[in-house]
C-alpha cells in the first residue's frame, strides 16, 4: 500500500478522504464525504477559506511543504503538508493518520487492482502466509472500509476484499457487501477467504441470502485429506470447515476460485489434490495454482516453502492435465514463464498487482516478457519460483 | 515454542481428541451473478440537459400537466415496470417568473426521481429524497459561486435572497436572463452537475 509522510494541522483522528481538485469540488461535494483538496497558491487557498467560512467543515487542504503555512483570516482550515502533493491523484481515497504523520492511499482510480484490507486476524496459521495474522481487535478497519467505499468516485469493475480472514466479522461483513451494492453499483467483489465461517448456517444465511452484489469467492485448498490441508494451514479441523463452506457457496450458486499455493507439502500431493477437486468440486469456476511469495511466514518456513518449480515441471503438467480432464479451467499465478514448462505458458496470467510488480535485468532480453507476470518487487530479498532466465523463444499465444 | 509444527508427523501428533466434524448445509438459490461488462459509448453532450435539471424552476411547477402524462405512461406497463424518458424536455428553462406560492411536495415527480436515482453513482449519496437533492444542488451552486467570490454568505442549501442575488450577478456577467434561478443554462456555465 502506498504511504506518504505528512504533517497535519487541526486533524484529530484518522480520517478517510477523497482527493478532489478545487475545480471539481462544487460537483463532487456532498455533506457525508470528506474532501482533500491539493492547493499550491494563495488565491486558491483563499477560495477554500471562503468555503470554510461559509460553513463547509468537510474540506481539508493539502499544501506542499515548501510553502509556508498560509494563515487564513477567515477561519481555521484543516491542513496536511507533504513534500510532493502531485503524488496524490484526483479520485484517490486516502486515510489521513495524524498520530503516525502518514497518509495511505487506499484506492486509486488508475490502478488495475483495487483492494480493501479488512482485518489482520485469521483463524488459520498458514505456513507460507504472506500477511502473518495478529490477534488484536482491528474491527475499526471494517468501519474504515465502509467509509472508503462511500468515498469512491467511480465504481471499479472489481474490488478485492482481503485480510486476514474477512469472514471473522460474521454477519457484519454483510455491511460491506451492501455498501458496495449501494454505492458501487456494477462492481464485482472478489473476496479472499478460507470459507470456514460459512460452515455455520447462521453466518452463511445472513451473508448470502438475497445478495445484491456479485461476489467471487477465492478459497484456498491444500490437500485431498484433512491432515494434509490442516498441516499446511496449521490448524486442526480447518479442512472440514473449508469443505463445508465450499458446499455452502455452491448451494447459494456463488462462483468459486480455488487457490492452491505451490509449496513443497502441496506439490507432493498436487496430482491427487487436483483429481480430488475434479471429482468432488466440479462446480468451481476455476482453480488457480500460485507461486509462493517469499514474504511473511514463508521466510520462517523456508524448508517447506522454497521450491524450484523447474524441478516440479512434470508434476505441474500432470496436474493441469487432470484438471483439463475434469474441464476445470486452470490459472497459473505469480509464476514467471522461465519457471514453467513451455506447455503451461498459455495458462500463466499477469497476476501480480501493478504496484508490487517488477522485472529483473535478465527480463530485458526475454522474448516472453510481455506475456509474463514478472516478479514481486521484493524478489531480490529472497528466493523466487526458479532461477530467473531469459527466454529466447517466441511462442504464439 | 515455535508457532509452527513444521513436520507432518509432529503436526499429526498434536491432533486434539475431538475435532468437530462440520456438516454440509443446503441453501436456497441465490440470485444469478451475471455482470454486465458492456460500456456506455462516450458521447459529446452538454454538462446537463434540461431533463437532467430537477430544480430548474424553484417554486414554479408550470409543468404539472406533463408530469401527469408521465404518470399514466408509467403505470401503463404490466409486470416489470418500464419507464421511457420523454422525447421532449419536461423541465424546460422556466419562462415563468417565480410565483409567491411556496412549493409543495409533488408526488408525480417521484417516478422520475427514483429512475434517476438508480443511475447515480460515486456521489456518496445514493438514496436521497427529492428535497435532500434540492438542498445538495443549491449547496453545490453556492460552492461554485463562493469560488468565484460572487457569494459571501453561508453555504446553507437554502435558495435565499443573497444566493439569488449572486445567481443574478452571475447571469448578468454571462448575459443570461437574470431570474436568479438554477436554470440548466446557468448550471452548465457554472460547471455544476445537476443532482439526480
Amino acid at each position: 500500500m502506498r504511504s506518504l509522510t505528512i504533517s497535519t494541522v487541526r486533524i484529530t483522528q484518522r480520517t478517510v478522504m477523497r482527493v478532489t481538485q478545487l475545480e471539481n469540488l462544487a460537483n463532487e461535494w456532498a455533506p457525508s464525504l470528506h474532501f482533500l483538496v491539493p492547493v499550491a497558491s494563495r488565491p486558491k487557498f483563499d477560495e477554500i477559506a471562503r468555503m470554510t467560512s461559509g460553513g463547509l467543515s468537510n474540506i481539508t487542504v493539502a499544501l506542499p511543504t515548501e510553502i509556508k503555512t498560509m494563515r487564513s483570516r477567515m477561519g481555521a482550515i484543516p491542513m496536511i503538508r507533504l513534500d510532493k502533493p502531485e503524488e496524490l491523484q484526483p479520485g484517490d481515497v486516502v486515510a489521513v493518520n495524524p498520530a503516525h504523520h502518514s497518509l495511505q492511499v487506499l484506492l486509486r482510480e488508475s490502478d488495475t487492482h483495487h483492494a480493501l484490507f479488512l482485518t489482520n486476524r485469521c483463524n488459520n496459521n498458514c505456513m507460507m502466509c504472506s500477511q502473518p495474522p495478529t490477534r488484536q481487535d482491528d474491527s475499526w478497519l471494517l468501519e474504515e472500509a465502509l467509509s472508503a467505499i462511500r468515498h469512491v468516485r467511480h465504481a471499479p469493475a472489481r474490488l478485492g476484499l482481503t485480510g486476514g480472514e474477512p469472514l471473522l466479522y460474521g454477519e457484519d461483513l454483510r455491511k460491506v457487501f451492501d455498501a458496495v451494492a449501494e454505492y458501487l453499483p456494477g462492481t464485482q467483489i472478489e473476496l479472499l477467504t478460507n470459507g470456514r465461517q460459512l460452515s455455520d448456517p447462521a453466518v452463511s444465511a445472513s451473508l448470502l441470502n438475497g445478495l445484491r452484489t456479485p461476489i467471487s469467492w477465492f478459497v484456498p485448498l491444500y490437500g485431498h485429506a484433512d491432515f494434509l490441508h490442516d498441516f499446511v494451514v496449521q490448524m486442526h479441523g480447518a479442512f472440514d470447515e473449508t469443505l463445508s463452506g465450499l458446499l455452502c457457496l455452491q448451494a447459494y450458486r456463488q462462483p468459486i476460485q480455488l487457490r492452491v499455493v505451490l509449496i513443497e507439502p502441496v506439490l507432493k500431493v498436487l496430482p491427487q489434490l487436483c483429481a480430488f477437486i475434479g471429482r468432488n468440486f466440479p462446480f468451481v469456476r476455476e482453480l488457480a495454482l500460485m507461486g509462493c511469495e517469499p514474504v511473511g511466514f514463508a521466510l520462517a518456513n523456508r524448508t517447506q516453502c522454497e521450491v524450484n518449480l523447474t524441478h516440479w515441471a512434470s508434476t505441474l503438467e500432470h496436474s493441469v492435465h487432470l484438471l483439463d480432464q475434469h474441464a476445470i479451467p486452470v490459472l497459473l499465478m505469480n509464476i514467471p514463464h522461465c519457471a514453467l514448462p513451455k506447455a503451461l505458458w498459455s495458462r500463466a496470467t499477469q497476476s501480480i498487482s501493478d504496484w508490487k510488480q517488477t522485472y529483473a535485468h535478465e527480463c530485458a532480453t526475454c522474448a516472453q516478457k510481455k506475456h509474463c507476470c514478472g516478479l514481486f518487487s521484493w524478489h531480490k530479498k529472497s528466493w523466487g519460483s526458479a532461477p530467473i532466465a531469459s527466454i529466447k523463444e517466441e511462442i504464439a499465444s | 515454542m515455535s508457532r509452527f509444527k513444521n513436520t507432518l508427523s509432529l503436526f499429526l501428533a498434536s491432533i486434539p481428541m475431538l475435532v468437530g466434524r462440520s456438516y454440509a448445509i443446503a441453501g436456497p438459490d441465490a440470485g444469478t451473478t451475471n455482470i454486465d461488462t458492456s460500456y456506455d459509448p462516450i458521447t459529446l453532450r452538454p454538462l446537463n440537459y434540461p431533463t437532467d435539471n430537477l430544480f430548474a424552476s424553484h417554486r414554479s411547477h408550470s409543468s404539472h400537466s406533463s408530469h401527469a402524462s408521465h404518470s399514466s405512461h408509467y403505470s401503463g406497463s404490466s409486470g416489470s415496470p418500464s419507464y421511457e424518458l420523454p422525447k421532449t424536455p419536461v423541465y424546460a428553462s422556466p419562462t415563468t417568473t417565480p410565483s409567491s406560492t411556496t412549493s409543495t411536495s409533488n408526488s408525480s415527480t417521484v417516478p422520475l426521481a427514483t429512475l434517476r436515482e438508480q443511475a447515480q453513482t460515486g456521489q456518496g449519496t445514493p438514496s436521497m429524497t427529492l428535497s435532500e437533492k434540492r438542498i445538495l444542488q443549491i449547496m453545490r451552486v453556492q460552492i461554485a459561486l463562493t469560488r468565484l467570490d460572487l457569494y459571501q454568505g453561508r453555504i446553507s442549501g437554502d435558495l435565499d435572497a443573497p444566493t439569488k442575488k449572486a445567481l443574478v450577478l452571475f447571469q448578468h456577467v454571462k448575459g443570461f436572463s437574470e431570474n436568479g434561478l438554477m436554470t440548466t443554462e446557468t448550471l452548465n456555465a457554472l460547471g455544476v452537475l445537476a443532482v439526480q
